[in-house]
Parts: structure tokens; sequence; C-alpha cells
């Protein structure tokens, strides 16, 4: 039996494992805590009379959300392979998890190299490829923190290697793992204004806000995940201002509520480039350089970005097609609910062929909202 | 004091100051701080100060397939981003440091390090050689016995180790490098070292 097969059943906290309570992910409970938190801020938003929530957005923030959690579960082994196998042939010290101090510094560490994963995620184009999906929403809500990437887990291991060189535990990682990604979910907010001298040293929702903001002042700006001390250490932090309120998004607009796509349009565009691109450096660029980089313009400042010419990608949806689709979602949600509660007990062609299963059915959702015309044909 | 502890230690100075050196490109300082960080793991290791066994097999693997494959990329590529922009030196070491750890540690594959080791140290001394940087081709060379009494381990002499031959060609080999002026247009021309990337 290898070290990760040791410790890990996908999905599952060790402790779980090794007292021989049947191995639970903690998404079974996190999830409908998330949806009902969800349902709080359109409550409270519509109160409010503030527009934040658009039902196509929103649906497919939790399709993204689904997606990623199907295919993570398959692709989250190979982190936790990696991490149990470094543990074992390089970690140094023995910590006391008994202690709290064990369990305080771990989620530190943990969350000053999440910055970093973060901050590659943001300035390498491959790595972008991965995460722009977490920017695609031009809204700014609760659902967009469950718009997460399906395909970052190749390489975001490779930066919580100290930690396993320090000789963490494995279940110290995915726990500081599991607070750090928890912690993230509450700051996808606009209903929170600024929060004081939280403010010093919290990630919040104010300082989140300009992270998603696509005006110039938000670009490459507020990386961390629960401590804002390292964007002021490293020269990245940028206050929300007044006078210039973030627009969400991304420079280069998604245009589609494809959950699918949403994970793989930055790549297909990255290797169309490199595809168009001459000689062999510039190739390299198109994967290496920063995001906003093109061999045409190599040199040029990234365009100024002006609020009042942005428009809000939206597509006309039916009645008919909207509930489908809420429907549809409801439904994966279920099945996601019990994937995670049956998926230890499945063998990986189970878990593939379920997972691929619901991928495919979610991917038709976005479909038919592009091609309401098409679907309406058929309907008929 | 252990022979082995003394030479790393001399290792650790020389690379030390390449990795401190502002004068080198980022390439070749980034491998001098790989470099250092194994020899003072090594000093600390093997004169009993403070063992961390598995740190300096994790750094002397890293050395191998990140270190010797950036020293090559600087002598053979010297006006490449990955030689002289901080970012390009970055990712150039983070990937042959995946490499390392997938093949090397996870597929358990230890002669891809040294194969990675010994083609950077031939590919650095053919183009020395061409160039006529006969000093910088006879550092390198140094290097290469250095590696081949490593992994031979010949009976060379009594009181040294192996590990020895290996340091003290590393710090011959590291030091004539950085006295090469390879890369003259770093001191003359710095906007060329900026990230090409638009900011």
């Amino acid at each position: 039996m290898t070290a990760a097969q040791k410790f890990y059943t996908p999905g599952t906290v060790h402790m779980q494992v090794r007292i021989g309570v049947p191995p639970m992910s903690p998404y079974l409970f996190a999830i409908p805590v998330f949806l009902v938190l969800i349902a709080f801020e359109m409550l409270v938003a519509r109160r409010r009379g503030l527009e934040i929530y658009r039902l196509q957005d929103t649906v497919t923030s939790i399709n993204i959300g689904i997606v990623s959690q199907f295919v993570n579960t398959i692709g989250g082994v190979i982190s936790v392979t990696m991490y149990a196998l470094m543990v074992e042939r390089f970690g140094a010290f023995e910590w006391d998890t008994r202690n709290p101090l064990t369990w305080v510094l771990a989620v530190v560490l943990y969350d000053f190299f999440y910055y970093w994963v973060h901050r590659s995620g943001h300035e390498v184009n491959i790595l972008w490829a991965a995460h722009v999906v977490h920017h695609s929403s031009e809204e700014f809500n609760l659902s967009t923190a469950m718009r997460q990437s399906s395909t970052g887990f190749y390489f975001r291991w490779v930066f919580y290697i100290p930690l396993a060189l320090l000789g963490f535990p494995l279940k110290v990682f995915m726990v500081a793992a599991l607070i750090d990604y928890l912690y993230q979910a509450w700051v996808h907010t606009q209903l929170v204004g600024r929060l004081g001298v939280l403010e010093w040293f919290l990630v919040t929702p104010s300082n989140h806000r300009v992270h998603h903001g696509q005006n110039d002042y938000c670009i490459d700006r507020n990386y961390g995940g629960i401590f804002s001390v390292w964007d002021r250490m490293f020269g990245t932090y940028a206050a929300e201002r007044v006078d210039e309120k973030p627009v969400y998004g991304t420079r280069k607009p998604f245009c589609s509520w494809n959950p699918v796509w949403g994970n793989i349009h930055h790549y297909v565009a990255i290797f169309h480039q490199a595809k168009a691109a001459s000689g062999w450096r510039d190739k390299l660029m198109c994967f290496f350089a920063a995001p906003s980089w093109t061999p045409q313009a190599a040199d040029r400042a990234l365009a100024r970005f002006e609020a009042s010419r942005f428009t809000r990608f939206s597509t006309p949806a039916p009645r008919a097609m909207r509930v489908a689709a809420v429907a549809t979602t409801i439904l994966s949600i279920g099945l996601l609910m019990h994937f995670l509660s049956v998926q230890p007990h499945l063998g990986a062609l189970q878990r593939i062929g379920y997972s691929a299963t619901m991928v495919l059915g979610l991917c038709m959702v976005g479909w038919a909202w592009l091609h309401p015309r098409v679907v309406g044909r058929a309907h008929a | 004091m252990p022979s082995l502890a003394l030479t790393d230690a001399l290792l650790a100075a020389v690379a030390l100051w390449i990795g401190f050196n502002r004068q080198l490109p980022v390439a070749l300082r980034l491998a001098g701080a790989i470099f250092s960080a194994a020899a003072v793991l090594g000093v600390l290791r093997f004169s009993g100060v403070y063992p961390l066994p598995t740190w300096h097999q994790f750094a002397s693997m890293l050395a191998a397939v990140c270190a010797f494959p950036m020293l090559a990329v600087a002598v053979v590529f010297p006006d490449a981003l990955a030689t002289r922009t901080t970012r390009f030196a970055w990712i150039f070491m983070c990937l042959m440091a995946v490499l390392g750890v997938l093949v090397v540690v996870a597929g358990q594959k230890r002669l891809l390090a040294d194969v990675l080791a010994l083609v950077s140290v031939l590919a650095m001394l053919l183009t020395l050689a061409r160039l006529g940087h006969w000093s910088g081709a006879a550092g390198v060379a140094l290097m290469l016995l250095g590696l081949l009494a490593f992994a031979l381990k010949p009976p060379l002499a009594e009181v040294l180790q192996p590990g020895d031959w290996l340091h003290i060609g590393m710090a011959a080999g590291l030091l004539q490098l950085a006295r090469m002026d390879l890369w003259p247009a770093l001191r003359s021309t710095p906007q060329q070292l900026s990230d090409p990337r638009p900011t």
C-alpha cells in the first residue's frame, strides 16, 4: 500500500478513515450551507433593492461549481498523492496535532503559499487558463464563490511542497486547505461594506471585490486567501475606491453559459495563439507570459478600461428554458450530493463514468441557453 | 570535522556569492541559490550541527534537475529571457522542479537527475569551447570531473570522499563561470532585463 493509498480515500478526511467512521466528504455539509447562504443573500439584496443576481449567471456559477466538484474528486488525487509522497520522503519535522499552534501555523503557511498559487494563476497565461473560470462571472455574489476551476489541480500541489518538507501531516494540510477554501466563500458579496481594522490584515468582501474587478486599479491586485498581509508585503494590495466601483468580469469576456467551455476556453485560445505565433520564443511566450501578452502587442500597455462602455453578457432565455435549467441544476446538486456520499465506495471507472455523465449534462444546459432557437424548434 | 562538511562549506561560500552577485544574470544567481541551499544543508548534515538529511537529499535533487540546467541555459543562451529575466528564470526553475519531483521522486527514476546534470555540463563545455572561453571551459571541465568522480567513485585519495570531489569541482567550476564576460550586456542595457509583459 502506498503512502497516498494509506492516507487518502478521495474526498475524505483522514481522521475519519482512521477511526473507522464511514468516509464523508466535507463538501456534503458545505454545499447545502453555501446554497442556503446564496438564498439568504438573494433575499437581503432584494429587500435592499439591489440587482446583484441574474438567473443565467447564478445557474452557470452553480453548474461550474458542480462540475469542479465532480472533476476534482478525481483530479484532487494528484495533489494529495504528491503531498503524501513528499511528506513521507522528505518531511523533516514531527508536528503535534493536539497542539492548536500546529493548526494555526499550518493555516497561516498554507495561506502564504496560496497567495503565490493565486498570484501565479493570474500572472502566467497557462495557469490563468485554469483560474479564469472563477473570474468569468460579470456579477459578484456568493454564487461566484462556487465558480471554481476544474483544471487547477495539475499545478497547485507544487506550491505546497514546502509544507510537506516541513512535515505537516496530510490531514493537517487537508484541513488547512479546507479552512482556506471555506473562508474565501463569504468574501464574495456586495452586501458587506468595509470592515474597519480587519481590512488591515484580513481578506474582506471589500478588498476581494477589487480582486474581481476589471477596472485599471483592480488588475492583478489582492491575491490573499485569508490574510491580506501578503498583498501588503509583496506590493499587490489595493483598497476599494468609493468613486470607482469595481466592474466585475474579465477584460476578454467569457460570453458563454457553458460550464465546460468556461474551464477550457482559455486553453483553446492559448493553443490557437501559439499555433499562429512565429518562432519558438513567441510560441513559448503564449504559454508563460502574462495573460495580456500577444505577439503583436508585446510591448504595449494594457488598454485603459472604460466602465461606461462595458455591457454585461446576456442572452434571451424563454421562461420554459429558465425553468428547465433551474430544475436541471437542482437535480444535478442532488446527484452531486449522492456522488459525494457514495464515491468512496466506487471504483475509478465508475467515478469517471458518473462524473463524465454529469459534466456532459450540465454542458448541455449551457449550450441550450446559447442556442435557444435550436432548442425551441426541437421542442415545437 | 568531516571533509564533506568542509568541502560543502567551500561550495556554499562560492554559491552564495553567486546568488547575491547582482552583476550576474538571474538564471545563474538562482542556480547559485539552489546550490548554496544544498551545500548549507550538507554542512549542517555532515558537521552534525543540525542534520536534516531528507532536506539535503531534496535540495541535491533540485540542484541536479534545476540548477545544472539553469546554468546550461545561462551559458548556451546568454540572451534568453530565462537567463535574464526574473519571471522566466523562475518559471524555468519551477518547470524543472516539477519534472524532478514527478520523475525522480514519484517515478523513482534517479537516473534523470544524473542525466540532466551530465547533459547540462557537456552542453556548457561544448558551448564555451566553441566560443573560445577557455577559462570558463576549464571550470566546467572541473565540474564534469567532480560529477564523474562522484558517480564512479574511483579511489583518488583516502582523505577525500567522492562527494568531496563533487563539491570541489562544483565550487571551482562555478567560480570560473561567474568570472566570465559572457553576459556583458547585463550592465550596459538594463532595460533588456525588464519583464516583457505589458504593465
